[in-house]
């Protein structure tokens, strides 16, 4: 099946890309810090191994490709994550083993494999781009949900009139599911783009 | 070691510390879930494996070769490792496990849960985190069976408010589920 | 050839992995010193938010951690006491400590900071899960520590969290009992005041609960420093001056006074002017109605209720004996405090070997509403709702020496071990007439 340049670009629906993604949106959206973290996290791990995977896609046999691409993402991940550790101990902390986790995320997997495979590093690097800015919205805004709903603070800082009406129900597991359900009906309701599942799309969980 | 800290992980993992839906570990692989009962049991054995050996081999790893010292190559020794495994494991049993998955085992093998039951199984002492692991595996394979299930019984589109057809409602059925398995925990 | 795609793989990932093992090794060359940097930072945040500014804690600041006592130089330092830094600049001390009360969820987490000379110059909750937050009832509470030494002279306890601030409290005064015990600061004074009030719980059981002062507090009159008045009738303590010297003065419920001095000496008989002086501030109460109620209630042909003094402070309140057939008993009737400082009233008959022959607690009054709070007191009770038939019986042919835990009730642990306070108190007081017959 052969694809053009611009379905690469539009090929991840919202809804599709966050099935793939909906664990590591949920567990980094309790905090704004949290969500701007895994966001750069996201888009810079996307972002490299994109460039690395298109310029070395030649050479990697078909039958290696699967580990070979995880394995780069996960070589970014970990230098990400000792640098977020030395410049952003509190956000490193806050993001725990999910940081870790975003090193054998699909969507960054998709990405390499889907895009950075089949395509030149120009649309790698936009792909990424814009992915990596789509995820780090949607953790923005759920986070901000979250954070002042949930937990009464926003940037860490309380927020003095609500410290009585926090709905701490938010900032727990469940909240996540709640949160991000509501943001991708609202994205569905103004994009149009109800969601199906492809029948042909590959699935695979992050 | 007594029996009851042995229930104690085990039910924890099953169902109040639940990866999938409660730690946010491998969530994807779960909510995309509609395959049959079957492929489901059979998948999440696989899984669960993956999880038993991965523990098995990095466990020690991370105790006798990382240390505090090398802990910064912990995630990227954990993914060769866990890669490896399931790459051996597809090599036995290609055909079967390929079949089941509808896509390639390594790629639904290779997940978060896998990885984070490893990173935080090294925190715990070599038989906890063994258990750990089968338990953890377990909880998997019920919670991505439970969910295949679930959506073969949510038949009326109807129903549901157009903009939350898809994943909206798929996560907030996850929520329900989560919700109910953190009224668990004490 | 599956094998050979197999073994490819696995040399390919090798590659990969060597080449971000090797970039993320140059790296931790960068990253390692910082991130060792950070964790420790975390660590010394909150000692630092204790201390004025310009306090450093590099290098070798831990001189005590819980994780390894034996490679510290100090001695005796309590369980409770996690670590003990000392400022590289000489500014002071810095410990983190926990306490736990019977309310705690978990222990509270407590950072103090203690300057050069031995007083509090900072001191925060690092985490607190009471169910009551004390600083919610008293927002300076923890204000009022600061610039005290270790008397923690005017630091007193929050009404409505006392368990939860005496723990602190407690607390408090034993992490810095481990610096003057290594001889780091130096003790404060307590004055005399302060080591009086601090002698009642131990000299008066009727003006405590669960072991704490509560008292009404008296206003102070002539000599009279101070004065505290039980909440449930059993007397009063007084700190009198008497020229320079401060003594305290008891006072039970039959008007029996005791005066001791700083060092807990009873000096009755050389201060009668003091006993005078406290007796007169002090209103008696009856109890002989009550009591005899609570007497008719068990023993329908109780008669020659003959009153008796007591000699003894604590939660008894009236002391009598009465005869039914051919047997005297001798009726102890109480009023320890309970749960929310209600007054529970209970009478204690015991036979002339000082074995219990009926406990019965008239009242367990916890307030309208305490039973709800208390669910094992609950299941002790008959469905008439207020005798408390197995519990009580529990008391049957218990004497002084087989008095017991057994009596304690968990789920109403503040309940029963009043009961039990009083119960002793009952003993005390029949010892103290049967060896003044003798």
């Amino acid at each position: 099946m052969k694809k053009t340049k611009t379905s690469y670009l539009l090929r991840g629906t919202p809804s599709i890309l966050l099935v793939l993604g909906a664990g590591f949106v949920m567990a980094s959206s309790e905090d704004l810090r949290e969500a701007l973290g895994m966001g750069a996290a996201v888009l810079i791990s996307m972002l490299l191994s994109s460039i690395v995977v298109s310029a070395i896609h030649k050479i990697i046999p078909a039958y290696a490709k699967i580990p070979a691409y995880v394995m780069i993402i996960t070589g970014f991940v970990t230098l990400i994550s000792m640098l977020m550790k030395a410049f952003f101990p509190e956000v490193a902390n806050m993001l725990g083993v999910h940081l870790a986790a975003l090193s054998v995320s699909a969507v960054v997997y998709r990405d390499c494999e889907e895009v950075a495979d089949h395509s030149g590093e120009g649309t790698a690097i936009k792909t990424a781009l814009v992915t990596g800015v789509f995820f780090t919205v949607i953790m923005v805004v759920c986070a901000l949900i979250r954070e002042v709903l949930g937990n009464a603070s926003i940037w860490g800082q309380p927020i003095a009139f609500l410290q009585d009406y926090k709905i701490s129900a938010l900032a727990g597991a469940f909240g996540g599911y709640v949160v991000l359900a509501i943001v991708m009906a609202v994205i569905n309701k103004i994009t149009g783009l109800h969601h199906h599942l492809d029948e042909n799309e590959e699935k695979e969980g992050n | 070691m007594t029996p009851e800290i042995i229930l104690g992980i085990i039910l924890t993992s099953i169902l109040s510390g639940n990866y999938a839906l409660i730690e946010c570990l491998g969530t994807g692989a779960v909510i995309e879930n509609e395959r049959s009962t079957k492929r489901s049991l059979a998948l999440g054995a696989g899984t669960t494996l993956v999880m038993l050996l991965a523990t098995l081999i990095t466990w020690p790893i991370n105790k006798f070769v990382l240390g505090e010292k090398l802990e910064y190559l912990q995630i990227i020794a954990f993914v060769a490792v866990v890669l490896v495994i399931s790459e051996a494991m597809h090599l036995v049993a290609r055909k079967l496990l390929d079949n089941y998955c509808h896509s390639h085992f390594v790629k639904f093998a290779v997940n978060g849960a896998v990885l984070g039951l490893c990173i935080h199984n090294t925190e715990h002492g070599f038989l906890e985190a063994i258990i750990t692991a089968a338990a953890v595996g377990v909880g998997f394979t019920l919670t991505m069976t439970l969910y295949g299930k679930l959506k073969d019984l949510t038949v009326d589109e109807d129903a549901i408010p157009a903009s939350f057809r898809g994943l909206p409602i798929a996560l907030l059925t996850a929520g329900m589920i989560a919700l109910a398995l953190l009224a668990l925990k004490f | 050839m599956k094998i050979r795609h197999f073994l490819i793989t696995t040399a390919i990932l090798l590659v990969i992995m060597v080449v971000f093992g090797a970039a993320a090794f140059g790296l931790n060359f960068i990253t390692g010193p910082m991130i060792e940097a950070n964790n420790a930072g975390a660590e010394l945040a909150p000692l630092l938010a204790v201390m004025p500014e310009g306090a450093s804690f590099g290098g070798d600041a831990l001189i005590y951690s819980s994780a390894d006592p034996s490679a510290s130089t100090l001695v005796n330092v309590p369980a409770n006491v996690l670590s003990v830094y000392k400022e590289a600049n000489g500014l002071g001390f810095a410990i983190r400590c926990t306490a736990e009360s019977s309310y705690s969820e978990s222990p509270m987490e407590i950072t103090i900071g203690i300057d050069a000379e031995g007083k509090i110059c900072g001191i925060q909750l690092d985490s607190y899960s009471d169910s009551v937050d004390f600083r919610d009832n008293d927002a300076n509470y923890l204000t009022s520590y600061i610039g005290k030494d270790s008397a923690l002279a005017d630091v007193g306890t929050v009404s409505g969290a006392t368990y939860s601030s005496t723990a602190f409290k407690s607390a408090v005064e034993g992490a810095m009992g481990v610096l003057i015990e290594n001889d780091l600061i130096a003790a404060g004074v307590k004055s005399d005041a302060q080591i009086l009030a601090e002698m009642i719980p131990s000299l008066h059981t009727g003006l405590t609960s669960g072991g704490m002062l509560k008292a009404e507090a008296v206003a102070a009159s002539g000599n009279i420093v101070e004065g505290y008045k039980a909440l449930n009738g059993s007397g009063y303590a007084f700190i009198v001056k008497n020229g320079e010297a401060s003594y305290l003065a008891m006072v039970n419920a039959s008007g029996a006074c005791k005066v001791y001095d700083t060092t807990g000496a009873d000096v009755t008989e050389a201060n009668v002017a003091v006993a005078e002086e406290a007796l007169a501030a002090t209103e008696a109460v009856d109890f002989s109605e009550a009591t005899a109620k609570m007497i008719s209630a068990k023993f329908a042909d109780a008669s020659e209720i003959t009153p008796m003094e007591l000699t003894t402070f604590g939660n008894v309140v009236y002391a009598c004996s009465f005869k039914t057939g051919e047997s005297t008993y001798y009726a102890f009737y109480s009023r320890p405090l309970t749960y929310g400082d209600n007054v529970m009233e209970i009478c204690t008959v015991i036979d002339e070997n000082g074995a219990i022959v009926d406990q019965n607690v008239k009242q367990m009054a916890f307030g309208e509403h305490g039973i709800e709070y208390m669910p094992g007191i609950k299941d002790l009770m008959d469905a008439s709702g207020s005798v408390y038939g197995e519990y009580l019986d529990r008391f049957n042919g218990i004497t002084e020496g087989t008095l017991s835990d057994d009596v304690l009730v968990s789920g109403a642990t503040i309940s029963s071990t009043a009961v039990k306070l009083a119960t002793s108190d009952a003993f005390a007081a029949f010892n103290s007439i049967k060896g003044g017959e003798q």
